[in-house]
């Protein structure tokens, strides 16, 4: 049986930062970045939302030479409909400031 | 020439994360590792690395992890609380406790023994090897409990060392880079559980005993078909279906070590069984009925111990074997395997038992350098697409 237990304030602001460009592939670092989390918070939810299959997850196709590829992000179908149901109020928690962080 | 730059304390605990990720979160400890490369400066690397730590904890933790811990809490108490009388012997017992435990944690991790395999036959095969492992410490705590007459653990380290050696190549055939595929595993433990039942009753049952099957027609001579035959129709099967002669060897190889492991371990459970049915080997000035009593099972399982050491051999081969060989030094311990097991038959042939023993010994500690050095070279490229 699918949860339908409302997302974390953490997991709503990934989301929505996903889905402002829901073609873009986004890195881990960056979205932490942008939404306020640190590894700690943002992976856990990653993974979780990838497990779901509301992530596509692709490896970068050109990463500079001496670095690995890295992981790239970007919401399916299921979870471009997830970040619309959660995210309607733009006064979410991205205005009110940066989520807790893990560390 | 540059010098190799030491590890930070970053890489340190980014390395810790990605080691503590379960196996099926690879590719995440992989992105993570990404992401750290490209981070510039020492505290955002630091942060960085300690949030994959966290991150891998929480996998970790709710998950394999307080299975594992669970399973060797319940292990160690069993052993505590078992009534071992000698110290000796129940530090013995601890100490298989936490090789069995460190192997089955490293069983679930990307490297020589894990992860499974994701073949139904590599899911089995562990399985029964996890109940045998735990029927094996159950079955040594009960006959050790309370005081013994003999020398107390008598046999305990042989067979430790051998159950941790069929342990440890077990969990590398049934890992997932391991190269004996499902055929090679289904038909190699059916030969064996087929052969093994037939060898025993071929052999003096407790030494000095006329073997089970002479009450059998024709004396059950023709169980000596089925113990050739089985390893052989295991082989011939894997290389029908898999094409493969080296996978062939392995199921015949494998099929070979299951037989002798279930000869000792028939034999050993005969002693447990029927205690009353134990022939008188020892003379009757050796001691009270007690003491003879001890010593006749000592001596009657000279003929199992002899089981446990062939079945060792064929398991040291099989470790040389059973993942592909990268580096050079891994070929040259191959090779070297192969030879020093073949020495020891012959010697046995000639009726050199301690070269036959110093052989099998030789080529145990060759097989397992052997099996350590196929990692982590001969591990796969991680997956870049998923």
């Amino acid at each position: 049986m699918t949860r339908t237990r409302r997302p974390s304030p953490q997991t709503v602001a990934v989301l929505r930062a996903l889905a402002a460009d829901p073609s873009a592939w986004r890195y881990g670092y960056e979205l932490g970045r942008q939404v306020g989390l640190k590894a700690g918070s943002l992976y856990p939810i990653l993974i979780r939302l990838a497990d779901r299959e509301m992530l596509e997850t692709s490896w970068e196709p050109d990463p500079p030479q001496g670095r690995p590829p890295r992981h790239l992000y970007r919401l399916t179908g299921a979870g471009r409909l997830l970040a619309a149901e959660v995210t309607p109020e733009p006064d979410g928690i991205g205005a009110q400031g940066e989520p807790r962080s893990a560390w | 020439m540059s010098r190799p730059r030491r590890r930070g304390a970053a890489e340190t605990l980014l390395a810790l994360a990605t080691w503590i990720l379960p196996a099926r979160r690879h590719d995440w400890g992989l992105a993570m590792r990404a992401e750290f490369l490209g981070l510039e400066g020492g505290r955002d690397r630091t942060r960085f690395a300690l949030g994959c730590v966290r991150t891998a904890l929480l996998q970790a933790v709710t998950r394999r992890a307080v299975g594992h811990l669970t399973g060797t809490a319940a292990a160690v108490a069993l052993v505590l609380a078992g009534g071992i009388a000698s110290p000796v012997v129940e530090a013995e017992v601890l100490s298989l406790v936490l090789v069995m435990a460190s192997l089955a944690w490293l069983a679930g991790r990307p490297g020589l023994f894990g992860p499974t395999g994701r073949s139904r036959a590599a899911l089995l095969t562990r399985a029964c090897g996890y109940v045998v492992a735990g029927t094996y410490l159950l079955v040594t705590v009960v006959d050790n409990r309370g005081p013994q007459i003999l020398e107390p653990g008598a046999g305990v380290p042989l067979g430790m060392v051998t159950f941790a050696l069929y342990a440890a190549v077990l969990l590398a055939m049934t890992a997932r880079d391991s190269a004996a595929g499902p055929v090679c595993l289904a038909s190699g433990a059916g030969a064996g559980l087929v052969a093994g039942p037939a060898c025993f009753m071929l052999v003096p049952f407790e030494r000095v005993l006329p073997p089970l099957a002479d009450s059998l027609p024709g004396h059950g001579l023709w169980l000596a078909a089925i113990v050739v035959g089985a390893p052989g129709a295991a082989m011939l099967t894997t290389a029908l279906r898999t094409g493969s002669v080296r996978q062939a060897v392995v199921a015949a190889l494998y099929g070979g070590a299951v037989c002798a492991a279930l000869v000792s371990l028939l034999g050993y459970g005969a002693f447990l069984l029927f205690p009353d049915r134990m022939p008188g080997i020892v003379p009757l000035n050796a001691g009270s009925p007690a003491v003879r009593h001890a010593l006749d099972r000592l001596e009657a399982g000279d003929e199992y111990v002899a089981g446990l050491i062939w079945g060792s051999l064929l398991v040291a081969v099989l470790g040389a074997l059973v993942r592909r060989a990268v580096r050079t030094r891994t070929v040259v311990l191959r090779a070297a395997t192969l030879c020093v097991a073949a020495l020891a038959p012959l010697c046995a042939a000639a009726a050199d038992t301690s070269a036959a023993v110093l052989a099998v010994a030789a080529a145990i500690v060759l097989g397992m350098l052997t099996l350590a050095t196929t990692w982590p070279a001969g591990a796969p490229a991680p997956r870049l697409s998923p």
